[in-house]
């Protein structure tokens, strides 16, 4: 029965075409018509279950994010050992696929055969396989820390006053972008987004400053230059003491001591 | 006042004293204010030998003492911080040369060196290093007042009555109005006259101080002052441009007498102020000067901040803020000394961004999650960063729970403070222990320069070095190298000590 304000959505099939039209009920008794977006679980000439049809319905809805195992069975209340089944068959039926997520590693996961992983599961061009490639990280890193800082280098070349020299020395994220390209040390073409991240590291370094600037058509763009730091090396660390697991042990007198110490000895005739 | 600043101050005591003050200050900043009596009992020294510690160490400012009337006793404690001053003397008098000259710095030098010092005092000792005496005490006399009125040396407390008999202790009083006031040249000399009749009458040297002698020190907070300006000053010309800096030196300048000590920032200056201040030679027009303002205060926006819009812009230089910058600087500088570039950029966002999970770590730093794992778990094992458990259920299960990492720069930052003052001791330690092991060589090689000084002849003063082997001259060069090295080291661990400690203070 219908409550008051309550909808209920009747779904309607007319022959096996790819449509559905889906009947909701308003609270005023009125019926809306909406056309729903056409779906493989039940598109194809498929002779699967209607178990399969719901877990295939499952990993449809989650696109190209890709859905934990242990999450369809909590939402389709199928049996393991069923589940396992059915994932198996239509795996086979190369109608989905599993794929690992670099978030989760142990967690399989799955998707609709015809669609790619999202770049939250693949990690982008920063991974490969499932593999972090911080190699490839680290030469596109200290690539664009060069890039501001030869653009800082050559706009302290020029005869402007301070607030120019500041305004110039920022590099737009599309201005990296294309000098990597350009460059050609990326066999892939990476996506902005990725450059920004990468920019975004340097600034967690304390290699580079960010602003965000305000287009004219009312949209942000990010600007990076290189910034000097702050300090040389902490005094501190310019003793071996600053270095030494063991300076809490360490007492005049005892077994470590810096009469004795042979860090020490070893900095002295540095 | 941790067990590390403890034993770093009393390793000052014994290199730059003897043991004996050692022993007294030692068992003053471990026991807190404490009476004669009970020092000489705990410690083992007769009384007098307490009497003569005390008395050297309350005229280096670094002993203080009160009487409590409820005990009735006379109390002595310590200062600290005056006998960590010693490590810094050096800063403070490059400092005094840099800004006063020659004569300046050898008025301050012998005023550390003394602890308090008439005036007349003062200028005699100055005179005896002077190769031209001509006119030497109105030089120095007037090398004196400009310190004094710069706030560099100040008056001591002087006796408000005479003792009597009931007194247990000399009354000293100083008002706010007397600390800076330098009198006459002509008093001066007529003191000095004096001194120099009696001396010469009575032939034996006037121990004995008059009562109304006026006795003068060296002022620590100001030169503290100064320092910290000079730290703003160097980080601004690093981040942001030489020029920019000396803008900023101008705008400290000109604040200094109108901002109370110890305030987070200081005093707005205006525009127009700053412009009329600035040195002539540095030709920085109206123009240039509203473009490098400009600069600053988005480049070095926690270092200096635009507060109003009154005289063409009133500006002022954060303490509090750009002391902070600089701890974490030293924080951050520390963590990638110590365990690498991957933990520095950690623990910056850690900083940058308060409370963060583990996958949002790993997202933002880029780093392989393992690595970043066991960074994350290093850190926290050594107290860097802190971590905070939200639980999603009313259970404590890992699986459900969140985990969130900080870092507390305060903290943080005690802790090294506290390592650095271990540092700087066993850089002490270890200066006293190359010196004992070399004294040999060392009184040797005294011994040979003072022969050497009395010899004319070239051939015969090479003769007479053919006495120092070889070996044992490769041994001292290795000596004097390490004595320099140790020496370097404790600098540059105090100015880390001077930034942390500074940050300490404005946070509290």
């Amino acid at each position: 029965m219908l409550g008051g304000g309550a909808l209920r959505t009747v779904e309607a099939e007319e022959g096996r075409t790819e449509n559905r039209i889906s009947f909701h009920l308003n609270k005023d008794g009125g019926v809306l018509l909406k056309l729903a977006v056409p779906s493989v679980a039940s598109s194809q000439v498929l002779d699967i279950d209607e178990n399969e049809q719901l877990v295939l319905q499952l990993i449809e809805e989650v696109g190209n994010k890709g859905i934990w195992r242990h999450e369809i069975h909590r939402k389709s209340k199928i049996v393991e050992v069923q589940l396992n089944k059915i994932l198996k068959n239509l795996t086979t039926k190369k109608l989905i696929k599993p794929i690992t997520s670099v978030l989760a590693g142990k967690k399989k996961m799955y998707i609709l055969a015809n669609l790619e992983p999202n770049e939250s599961v693949t990690g982008g061009n920063f991974y490969s396989g499932q593999q972090f490639d911080s190699e490839y990280f680290k030469m596109l890193h200290a690539m664009c820390y060069k890039f501001l800082e030869d653009k800082a280098e050559e706009v302290r070349k020029l005869p402007l006053n301070p607030v120019e020299q500041r305004m110039r020395t920022f590099l737009s994220t599309s201005d990296v972008h294309e000098a990597i390209q350009n460059s050609k040390v990326s066999k892939v073409e990476l996506k902005p987004q990725e450059i920004d991240d990468i920019l975004l590291t340097l600034v967690f370094d304390g290699k580079a400053e960010h602003v965000v600037r305000t287009t004219a058509q009312g949209g942000h763009t990010n600007y990076y230059c290189a910034v000097a730091a702050l300090i040389e090396t902490s005094g501190l660390m310019r003793t071996p003491c600053g270095q030494c697991p063991l300076l809490n042990d360490c007492k005049e007198g005892g077994i470590i001591s810096p009469s004795s110490c042979e860090y020490m000895k070893n900095w002295l005739t540095f | 006042m941790s067990q590390s600043e403890v034993l770093a101050c009393t390793c000052v005591l014994r290199e730059c004293f003897n043991e004996r003050i050692e022993t007294v200050g030692k068992y003053l900043a471990e026991n807190g204010p404490s009476q004669l009596r009970t020092m000489a009992n705990k410690t083992g020294l007769k009384i007098n030998e307490v009497q003569t510690a005390l008395r050297f160490l309350i005229k280096h400012n670094m002993v203080e003492f009160t009487f409590d009337s409820v005990k009735n006793n006379v109390l002595y404690s310590v200062n600290l911080r005056n006998i960590r001053a010693v490590v810094r003397s050096d800063r403070y008098t490059d400092a005094i040369r840099s800004l006063y000259g020659h004569d300046a710095e050898a008025i301050v030098r012998d005023i550390l060196l003394n602890g308090q010092m008439s005036l007349p005092e003062i200028i005699t000792s100055v005179l005896e290093s002077f190769a031209d005496r001509s006119n030497g005490e109105k030089r120095i006399y007037e090398k004196f007042v400009q310190l004094v009125q710069t706030h560099f040396v100040r008056r001591c407390p002087a006796l408000a009555n005479t003792m009597s008999e009931e007194d247990r202790i000399p009354d000293l009083r100083i008002n706010e109005s007397q600390l800076y006031d330098v009198p006459s040249f002509s008093n001066v000399a007529e003191e000095m006259q004096a001194n120099m009749q009696q001396l010469d009458s009575s032939k034996r040297p006037n121990d004995k101080a008059k009562i109304d002698t006026v006795y003068w020190c060296v002022n620590i907070d100001r030169f503290n002052e100064f320092l910290r300006d000079q730290t703003l000053i160097h980080a601004i010309s690093k981040r942001v441009h030489p020029q920019a800096a000396e803008i900023v030196r101008t705008l400290l300048r000109r604040s200094e007498v109108k901002s109370p000590g110890g305030v987070p920032k200081t005093v707005p200056i205006s525009f127009y102020e700053l412009l009329e201040e600035l040195p002539k030679d540095l030709s920085i027009t109206n123009n240039l000067l509203e473009k490098w303002l400009k600069v600053l205060t988005e480049a070095a926006a926690e270092f200096i901040q635009q507060e109003g819009d009154g005289g063409g812009g009133q500006y002022s230089v954060y303490f509090q803020r750009g002391f902070a910058e600089l701890c974490k600087a030293h924080i951050e500088s520390i963590v990638q000394e110590r365990y690498g570039s991957d933990s520095k950029r950690v623990i910056r966002i850690l900083m940058m961004k308060n409370q963060v999970e583990m996958s949002q770590i790993e997202i933002l730093t880029k780093i392989d999650p393992k690595e970043a794992t066991g960074i994350v778990y290093r850190l926290l094992g050594d107290n860097f960063i802190s971590v905070v458990e939200v639980a999603k259920s009313t259970e404590l299960v890992p699986k459900h729970t969140f985990y969130y990492f900080s870092v507390d720069v305060d903290r943080v930052a005690k802790m090294l403070l506290d390592r650095s003052f271990k540092t700087l001791a066993n850089l002490i330690l270890r200066r006293m222990h190359e010196s004992k092991e070399n004294k040999r060589l060392i009184d040797k090689e005294q011994r040979m320069l003072a022969i050497l000084a009395q010899i004319d002849s070239p051939e015969e003063k090479e003769e007479f070095q053919r006495q120092m082997t070889p070996a044992e001259r490769t041994q001292l060069e290795k000596y004097n190298h390490a004595m320099f090295m140790l020496m370097k080291a404790e600098q540059e661990v105090d100015e880390t000590i001077f930034i942390l400690e500074t940050y300490l203070s404005y946070s509290k």
